[in-house]
């Protein structure tokens, strides 16, 4: 009787850690999601602008995050896997005239079997694999520049069709955030609910320690593929989103630089860390906004940026903030 | 208590064992063996130790077992069932739970995490379980730090959490990689001391260790691995008491 009192408190106390988390991350779930629902949509304007560009690059970082923050695979190619999906969304919308819920569907579906594909031909680990699919971006880059017939090569896709939804058309920037919102936030939340599960531990375990992953039974080959392939989707629907922010399409958006962006983007967020994704897509969005007469530094102040939260923040913004709200509530003692 | 595990030396043919290794061959080049087929056996209840020097083949033969090197030639049967051509997932899965060379805890995990993950392919599936209290009641230091990273403990501690994680999975056959390696003589005897109380408990530990003295301590039965061949083989007791043992392995 004793004993068993004893068993469940322990148990209790084991646990009660992981809902806390648990908890914690639907906070800061909520939090996120109600600025991006009201700021942008309330002040309008340039800040709608701004948050149409930043949700499209946190749904992508968010995937990012995904695939190197929690499982540990670093791609120096994710932007090329956007190109993907906005490429496949957009010619599908112009030559077969298919409704945009289909065609986003699709990209996402491309740029999943894109990366399932650089997952097998890839099957390397360590920083082979980094390197492999910093190639693999270019390839794709350099695909999307001269596939002329297909692609309209380097002088980009012109004349982007106007999204419709269910015959509904998506004409207004308004009408755009919010379908982007809605992406974004239901993105978030399927993450969020993922990292809990026992999915989101072994992708976690992979990014720790391949072979302690390994010899706790955690198969680490599938698993890679599977957060290879799901990073590589998310990405392909963030950008089936981009055409329609900027009404053309080219080649350009999806460079290497492109990809590197991203990765600073998860870096100074907080590596690991799912709003961190959304923060840092936020912070390289909006600055380089505000500081357009510096704009020839701008590859300058990213670099000075991601040197400077490496050393003064090595878990990023969020990191920070969390280790903020701890010491808050340890001093609240 | 079985009767294989009071009386090791009365092992017949017949008596089924819970591992079977038979001639395995096992290389890391093409046509190169560092295990020229090796056999040993291990029956349910036992503690069976492996000893050899560095570069002996010891951790091959670990890794062998755990499906992280292929098989070339011979048969590793686990409970009658052939265990050649499964993944490392599929081994665990099987009951086979292994306590890997350097320890590697998840060290940005908590402890609490770290041994839930060792349940992480318990058919079960992830839940509360009467593990938790059964590993900290074996582990009293584990328990005081479960809410700490793991990354954050001593070696002796982080060696603690990977034999505690192996635990979790419910094992059948627990696999010891060296596991006094690199640590200081008094946590040596509390791992050892760990290691006689899953004995006690009816756990069938495979141990692989250089320091012989101590393994021979703990095991019922050893073998001795040199150059990839399995050269002596008999009880712990009577190893330990034999001169050409003690000269090369008992320092003695």
């Amino acid at each position: 009787m004793l004993r068993t009192a004893k068993e469940s408190l322990s148990q209790q106390n084991d646990f009660a850690s992981a809902t806390s988390q648990n908890r914690n991350d639907w906070i800061v779930f909520a939090v996120i999601v109600s600025i991006l629902w009201s700021v942008p949509l309330s002040l309008g304007g340039f800040y709608l602008y701004l948050g149409l560009a930043v949700a499209i690059y946190a749904i992508s970082a968010l995937g990012l995050q995904t695939m190197v923050g929690l499982a540990g695979q670093l791609s120096l190619g994710h932007a090329a896997f956007m190109g993907i999906g906005a490429y496949t969304s957009v010619l599908l919308q112009k030559t077969l005239g298919l409704p945009f819920l289909v065609t986003l569907a699709a990209a996402g579906l491309t740029a999943a079997a894109a990366g399932l594909l650089m997952a097998q031909l890839i099957r390397l680990s360590g920083v082979y694999f980094k390197i492999a699919t910093f190639g693999f971006g270019i390839v794709v880059h350099q695909i999307l520049s001269n596939w002329t017939a297909l692609t309209g090569g380097s002088a980009g896709v012109r004349g982007i069709p106007v999204i419709s939804i269910i015959g509904f058309q998506v004409e207004t920037r308004t009408g755009l955030f919010v379908c982007e919102a809605l992406t974004l936030t239901l993105i978030y939340g399927l993450l969020v609910r993922l990292s809990h599960g026992k999915i989101g531990r072994a992708f976690r375990a992979i990014g720790q320690n391949e072979a302690a992953a390994r010899s706790v039974g955690i198969p680490v080959p599938r698993y890679r593929m599977i957060v290879i392939t799901l990073g590589c989707a998310i990405a392909g629907i963030a950008g089936a989103y981009l055409p329609h922010l900027m009404r053309f399409l080219s080649p350009e958006s999806f460079t290497w630089y492109e990809s590197l962006t991203c990765l600073i983007m998860i870096t100074v967020g907080g590596l690991g860390s799912l709003p961190g994704a959304i923060i840092g897509a936020a912070v390289l969005i909006v600055a380089p906004e505000y500081l357009r007469d510096f704009a020839q530094y701008k590859m300058l102040a990213f670099g000075v940026l991601l040197v400077a939260s490496m050393i003064l923040l090595p878990k990023g913004i969020a990191g920070a903030g969390a280790a903020l709200s701890r010491r808050k509530r340890i001093h609240a003692r | 208590m079985n009767a294989s595990h009071l009386s090791p030396a009365s092992i017949t043919i017949d008596e089924p064992k819970l591992l079977a290794v038979s001639g395995i061959r096992v290389s890391y080049v093409a046509g190169v063996d560092v295990l020229h087929g090796v056999s040993l056996d291990v029956s349910a209840g036992e503690v069976v130790c492996l000893l050899g020097r560095n570069g002996a083949g010891k951790t091959t033969l670990i890794n062998a077992l755990c499906g992280l090197l292929p098989v070339n030639a011979g048969q590793v049967t686990f409970d009658g069932k052939s265990l050649l051509g499964l993944k490392p997932s599929g081994i665990v899965a099987a009951g086979i739970a292994v306590v890997p060379e350097g320890r590697r805890v998840f060290s940005n995990l908590t402890v609490a995490e770290n041994l839930a993950m060792g349940a992480y392919s318990r058919r079960t599936g992830f839940g509360p379980s009467w593990h938790f209290e059964r590993v900290y009641d074996l582990f009293p230091r584990l328990a005081e730090r479960r809410d700490q990273l793991a990354g954050t403990l001593s070696g002796g501690e982080q060696q603690m959490v990977a034999m505690a994680r192996a635990m979790m999975a419910q094992p059948r056959l627990l696999l010891l990689d060296e596991p006094s390696m690199g640590l200081a003589p008094l946590l040596i005897e509390l791992i050892f001391d760990t290691i006689n109380r899953f004995a006690k408990e009816g756990m069938t530990i495979l141990l692989v260790e250089q320091n012989a003295a101590a393994a021979l301590d703990v095991a019922d039965r050893a073998y001795v691995l040199e150059r990839g061949s399995i050269v002596r083989s008999g009880l712990a007791a009577s190893l330990e008491s034999d001169p050409e043992i003690q000269r090369s392995y008992l320092g003695v």
